[in-house]
């Protein structure tokens, strides 16, 4: 290949890639490529990135980027064409060949090198044969554009960093795409062109393509902006893209010469911009400060995303998270890092508004701005969090903003992040018991807090709790409760007051263990801190049967545990009495014939059914409570409840020898008369039905 | 009347190793339900979609050509319009009465790159995942000659179905909720079919041309055998691995034939000694560089029901 340089040409190093099958191949894959600083898997990446669609009409040009610390800018041209020798596929299927040449951005922008001077340079350049990157020289991009309505449009709508896809294009060869992306290219700052993606043709069908600006032949169902070929007149309505639309033609009557003398300004703005909303911004103020560089005010003038032009300082608070974000995430250096940071601080004092907090959240998700690898000392990453969390959150966080907080940081919060909610402060019980499940000094704080007993128990059975935090909450109200009495600071009689109130917290810890023995453990330490003697009867019957709370089987065991071994049976009945009460008639019914006792079958029942096997949690729960029961009570009605023991085959009341004391026979005679009278209408109206539907 | 459109969006994403013939299947279905003389016809839902209905159909049917392999992945909103007995109640309270109405099934259907279900990872083959996950329903393709050839069916689906469920993200245990149809391919290339009729597992069609056809109930066994016939590949683990995540009682297996079997003009019914539709071209043994050829008209077989099949299961329950 030559290297001789001519006027107005710039010299260039092309590294390349040749992308197709072989005959054997039944996909496509990288066929060869150059041997210079780019490896197979960059072209790989750059070549599957930047992929149409499957392609209908040949040739077609791609355009794609690659940047990394290795390369810097790399700007990707390539052309899909129809191999010379329209060789097919393993199963016969026509082929599409790629070839791709990668340049050096900072080439392009030294000699402003134009995507058309790339193709008519490249387009003759077979790869077959080509060993080794190749030097070539590359002609310097003409001043003038022709830059027609739909070309404006398209520019001033790029600079929302939205796709751009052009419509009813049909007619339009492959040289006039090229150069209306050009004309586009030409109405912005040179420097874009760093990550410009743009495509002649993208397939319709391909909703997952990557491409900035294209050609197809319909939208896609997401954002995209449109732009018609052949001179759109529609005027942006976006405002931002409004604002650059207006800048470009200045109200001029020439606008031909005006456009031109836009061009030549954005030409000379080499400096790369990649295609996100802050560094956009921050390369629009720059035009638009620049002396000479008048714009007609729009009346109000919405130019920039969200605040009038300015500094740094006065971008808006969306473009600084992204630009906090982009900074972390490229390893920026320390000093710009700690700007971003010190403006995002800055910010944080000023209130936002639930929309505008939602908004900034979804930032912080997606770029992760919470995450606990962020590159930052501890002191920054403190500084960092806590700004966030006054920007994005309601402070002091109430149960609801942790919950959103906990969605922002993803699956775990780390102690750094923990540590900036205590810094910002708390303003719920429920934030607290979490902070303190998990930070020993939040511990501390909880209990010198002296929080009421009351209100820590309401905490925990509060049913809005979620499932997640539940047992974290449970349990450090519990430590909490342990840190009390080891300190003599634990009142029992409040206690139990407090406790009587949720049912001993006995459906709270159903909700908080799937483990029957966890359960079980559970509600004996709440037991047994409140009462630390053996439950008399009075104590039995408020536990079981006054508390206005259905009794778990778990607590039963417990107080059975706790009681006298004489007063087992009053326990039971007790418990009975506590189902019987909370549930409606039937319900309580039902529960309670679920669980026969005294071991004895059914006439009918065919013998004894196969019991499954019994984890050891819950025999050792039957042997304990077995000897506690009265004689032929094993205690197998609560047992039942445990979710994996079989339940015995059902007895009928009447082989009892007399009925249970728990359930006197009573016989509801409003329901029965009820009945009857839905009976007889249920016979009327199916006799009248009966009767049309002979006649018809 | 106009169509009653089905009340949810259901998407049915395609999904199989490359070269499978996924898209060829989704080109033989308007062919399907017109030989069938079908109520269900197969309609584009916009102008992008009707464009590419009607570019696949021609260029199976009339030029007898494979569509080109697709590149990245393709959205099709087409729509399967016909009629539907249903129940629709009696005035007042005279229970209700079964009437035939106009039907509109959204099919969203989603047609992959097969390279993107592959072992290389990226962006590419998340956006598949996405789409699998998203969708109601999965037409999966299992070609027993390409696995016999190539032997990566495994490779290509164990690695997206721990994607799709490390997506999801459900409890342990947990299966997947996607309907999947489980259609074995190139049923008219003689190794298939000889391993039917080995099996014992043909019958044929009473109607002519009496194509020969696996009932859905052997399907199953069918496939489990195909899948151990490549004795060095890890086929046979497919079959299980697809049982492992997704509820057994949501996967129908098909023997599926998107061009159908050749039937010489001459003669009209099917010939035991004649049937193969899809040949290389003469050339191509010559060393030339043409494609494969398909001899005669498609007849595709089993195309439509796993569609049908699919489109009845996800409208009859509340949308995902």
């Amino acid at each position: 290949m030559s290297g001789e340089t001519q006027p107005h040409q710039i010299p260039v190093t092309v590294e390349w890639a040749l992308w197709g099958k072989e005959r054997s191949d039944l996909e496509y894959r990288l066929l060869r490529c150059s041997d210079g600083t780019l490896s197979e898997a960059n072209f790989d990446e750059l070549l599957t990135r930047y992929s149409t669609g499957t392609l209908e009409a040949l040739p077609q040009v791609t355009i794609g980027w690659l940047e990394d610390r290795a390369h810097g800018h790399q700007i990707a041209l390539a052309i899909h064409e129809e191999p010379a020798d329209r060789r097919v596929d393993a199963t016969g299927r026509p082929v599409v060949l790629t070839r791709c040449f990668c340049v050096p951005y900072a080439t392009l922008a030294e000699g402003r090198v134009s995507y058309q001077a790339l193709y008519d340079k490249f387009r003759k350049i077979p790869l077959h044969e080509q060993e080794g990157t190749f030097q070539t020289s590359l002609p310097v991009m003409p001043s003038v554009v022709r830059a027609d309505l739909a070309a404006q449009r398209a520019a001033a709508l790029l600079v929302t960093c939205k796709p751009v896809c052009v419509l009813e294009a049909d007619r339009a060869g492959l040289a006039d795409r090229l150069e209306f992306i050009d004309s586009v290219m030409s109405l912005l700052p040179f420097g874009l062109r760093c990550q410009l993606s743009a495509s002649t043709w993208a397939s319709s069908q391909f909703w997952e393509h990557k491409f900035r600006l294209f050609f197809a032949s319909t939208l896609r169902p997401d954002d995209d902006c449109d732009v018609i070929w052949g001179g759109d007149r529609r005027v942006p309505t976006q405002p931002l893209a409004a604002g650059y639309f207006d800048w470009l033609r200045n109200d001029s009557s020439d606008v031909a010469s005006q456009l031109e003398e836009r061009a030549t300004l954005l030409a000379s703005k080499t400096d790369p911009v990649r295609f996100k909303a802050a560094e956009v911004d921050l390369s629009l103020d720059e035009l638009y400060n620049m002396p000479g560089s008048s714009r007609r005010q729009r009346s109000p003038a919405p130019v920039r995303r969200e605040l009038p032009a300015g500094g740094r300082a006065e971008w808006s608070v969306e473009g600084l998270l992204i630009e906090c974000a982009d900074r972390l995430h490229d390893g920026a250096q320390p000093v710009l890092v700690a700007n971003a940071i010190r403006q995002l601080i800055e910010c944080s004092d000023d209130k936002a508004t639930p929309e505008e907090q939602d908004r900034y959240r979804r930032i912080i998700k997606e770029r992760r701005l919470l995450r606990e690898d962020t590159p930052l000392d501890t002191s920054r990453r403190g500084k960092l969090y806590a700004a966030l969390l006054r920007i994005a959150f309601e402070t002091p966080l109430d149960y609801e903003g942790y919950c959103q907080l906990e969605d922002c940081a993803g699956v775990a919060m780390h102690p750094s992040l923990l540590r900036a909610v205590s810094q910002v402060g708390t303003a719920d019980l429920w934030v607290d018991l979490l902070l303190a499940g998990v930070d020993d000094d939040e511990f501390q704080a909880l209990s010198r807090a002296q929080v009421p007993l009351a209100s820590l128990i309401e905490a925990v059975a509060d049913l809005r709790l979620e499932p997640r935090h539940r047992r974290v909450v449970f349990e450090t109200a519990l430590s909490e409760f342990v840190a009390r009495d080891q300190s003599h600071r634990l009142d029992t009689q409040l206690l139990r007051s407090a406790l009587a109130e949720h049912g001993y917290l006995a459906s709270a810890v159903e909700r908080v263990y799937q483990n029957p023995q966890h359960r079980l453990g559970a509600v004996g330490r709440v037991m047994r801190l409140a009462y630390r003697r053996t439950l008399s009867r009075a104590d039995i019957r408020t536990v079981l049967s006054d508390s206005g709370w259905p009794p778990t089987s778990e607590l039963f065991f417990t107080v059975v545990e706790m009681s006298d071994p004489s007063d087992a049976d009053f326990a039971e009945r007790m418990f009975t009495r506590g189902l019987a009460r909370q549930y409606d008639q039937d319900r309580g019914r039902e529960l309670i014939l679920r669980f026969p006792d005294n071991g004895q079958r059914d006439v009918r029942d065919p013998g004894p059914q196969p019991a499954p096997e019994e984890t050891a949690a819950q025999q050792g729960l039957k042997e304990r409570i077995a000897p506690r029961m009265r004689p032929g009570n094993t205690g197998s009605h609560v047992l039942h409840r445990l979710p994996t023991i079989q339940v015995p085959a059902r007895r009928h009341r009447a082989d009892r020898g007399a009925p249970s004391p728990a359930l006197p026979q009573k016989v509801n005679w409003v329901r029965v008369i009820i009945l009857s009278i839905v009976f007889v209408a249920l016979l009327c109206f199916l006799f009248v039905y009966l009767t049309q539907f002979i006649h018809t | 009347m106009a169509p009653t459109p089905e009340p949810a969006e259901h998407s049915i994403t395609m999904w199989g190793p490359p070269a499978t013939g996924k898209t060829t299947f989704l080109a033989a279905l308007s062919i399907a339900l017109i030989r069938h003389g079908s109520v269900w016809c197969v309609n584009g839902a916009d102008d992008a979609s009707t464009e590419k209905l009607i570019s696949l159909t021609t260029s199976l049917a009339t030029d007898r050509c494979f569509p080109p392999a697709t590149v990245g992945i393709a959205h099709y909103r087409w729509s399967l319009d016909g009629k539907l007995m249903r129940k629709v109640p009696r005035r007042r309270w005279f229970g209700s009465r079964l009437v035939e109405q106009d039907v509109r099934i959204p099919l969203n259907l989603v047609d992959s790159q097969g390279k993107l279900v592959g072992r290389q990872r990226g962006g590419a083959q998340a956006d598949l995942v996405k789409n699998l996950n998203n969708s109601s329903a999965i037409i999966f393709l299992y070609d027993p000659i390409r696995e016999f050839d190539r032997g990566d069916a495994f490779d290509h689906t164990f690695g997206v179905l721990k994607q799709m469920s490390r997506q999801l993200e459900g409890s342990p245990g947990q299966k997947l909720p996607h309907y999947v149809a489980v259609c074995v391919t190139k049923f008219d290339e003689i190794r298939i079919l000889s391993t039917a009729e080995k099996l014992d597992l043909i019958s044929y069609d009473p109607d002519l041309p009496g194509f020969p056809r696996v009932a859905d109930d052997d399907a199953r066994e069918l496939f489990g055998e195909l899948s151990r016939i490549p004795h060095d590949s890890d086929a046979d683990m497919v079959l299980n691995l697809l049982e492992q995540n997704f509820h057994r009682d949501r996967i129908k297996y098909f023997i599926t034939s998107a061009i159908g079997f050749y039937v010489d003009p001459r003669i009209g019914v099917f010939d035991p000694d004649n049937y193969q539709n899809h040949l290389p071209d003469p050339d191509d043994r010559k060393g030339g560089q043409s494609q494969s050829r398909i001899r005669g008209p498609i007849r595709p077989v089993n195309v439509v029901e796993p569609l049908l099949w699919l489109a009845e299961r996800v409208t009859s329950e509340p949308g995902r």
